[in-house]
């Protein structure tokens, strides 16, 4: 067992590799950001991990979710299991391939941060300017990849998939995502105040529009990285959605493939 | 017939606007001004015609027939949302 430890938002994670090859998936998936830790250290998730699991995903059956009386609980695709206790204290995840593994890990990563109450993952790409980031969401081939490619070298939070922190005094902010897709390089700076939300429509115009709170909330919901395993937790999610949309403004962002979208936003 | 709100919902205020979330089915109603204010109304087991009255109190100048119509047609359209229930 290969055991590694690495942060994920503020959670530190220790990660055990039944495999060398489930230790590689798992870097080229997550990274390999690892930390070092003193000796008897606790971790607040313990995560395992495993490859050879089951087959390729049909990209049509729905994820299985099942619980005992204790809430220990399974979520189960033909290419990934995750088993975890009711706390989420302790996880195992069994994948197939990348895309489980991916899959998995966002399952496993989003529960917990529900749970806390911390906050959300969602579907979009974030960029630092002036100290303040920038998150730019839309539909798969709206553009997310392209805002990251058109905004170096602005540094990268995240290019698929933001770490969104819903602090209690009111603060909004973005942590360095372990999710990233071509843009590896992490940022480590630490957690940046999240400025603005900007849902992207490519155009031949350059335009923004502020947008109600409520539109906002609504646009928000199917960006939002979320399995619908238990009510509870759906319900606080869309609390938290609330309470990003009080805070942050967001905004239809038009733009042309190119750079000068940032005269318009900042 | 009191009207009685659904229990299990979450109510959501921003910008002035009321969206009701309804937490078995996720459903989500987005009510305007006037319906926030008639969902406000309703946690006192009102009637249909003691909500009438409110109304022709809370919107001087306006008719009582319109109201009382418009009221209806209104709580039909929430009865079948099933946020609202005609009860009793």
């Amino acid at each position: 067992m290969i055991e590694r430890w690495q942060r994920f938002g503020s959670l530190l994670v220790r990660l055990r590799f039944v495999s060398a090859n489930a230790a590689a998936f798992t870097k080229h998936t997550i990274g390999d950001q690892y930390v070092d830790v003193a000796p008897g250290t606790e971790p607040d998730y313990s995560l395992t991990l495993e490859d050879g699991y089951g087959e390729n995903y049909d990209e049509v059956t729905p994820v299985g979710y099942e619980k005992n009386e204790r809430g220990d609980f399974r979520v189960s695709r033909a290419d990934f299991l995750v088993e975890s206790t009711a706390d989420l204290r302790e996880a195992h995840i069994r994948f197939y391939n990348y895309f489980g593994l991916r899959t998995a890990l966002l399952n496993w990563y989003s529960r917990i941060l529900s749970r806390l109450d911390w906050g959300m993952l969602i579907h979009s790409s974030c960029i630092v300017q002036d100290g303040q980031a920038y998150l730019f969401s839309g539909y798969s081939g709206a553009g997310k990849s392209t805002i990251a490619s058109m905004s170096q070298p602005r540094p990268i939070l995240a290019d698929e998939t933001t770490v969104v922190e819903i602090r209690k005094d009111g603060r909004i902010l973005i942590h360095d995502s372990p999710f990233r897709n071509d843009f590896k390089e992490p940022y480590r700076e630490g957690p940046v105040p999240l400025k603005g939300i900007y849902l992207i429509k490519q155009s031949l115009n350059i335009e923004q529009h502020r947008m109600t709170k409520s539109d906002a909330m609504f646009a928000l919901f199917d960006k939002i990285v979320h399995w619908r395993h238990e009510n509870a937790d759906t319900i606080g999610l869309i609390r938290l959605s609330k309470t990003l949309v009080d805070r942050v403004p967001v905004y239809e962002l038009e733009f042309q493939k190119n750079d000068r979208f940032w005269e318009a936003i900042s | 017939m009191r009207l009685e709100r659904l229990q299990a919902v979450e109510v959501l205020k921003m910008d002035g606007e009321v969206i009701i979330l309804n937490q078995e089915t996720f459903a989500v109603t987005k009510l305007n001004g006037t319906a926030g204010w008639i969902w406000e109304q309703l946690d006192s087991g009102l009637t249909q015609e003691q909500l009438v009255e409110k109304m022709a109190a809370e919107y001087e100048g306006a008719d009582t027939e319109q109201i009382r119509a418009d009221l209806d047609r209104f709580i039909d359209q929430m009865s079948g949302i099933g946020l609202i229930q005609r009860a009793g």
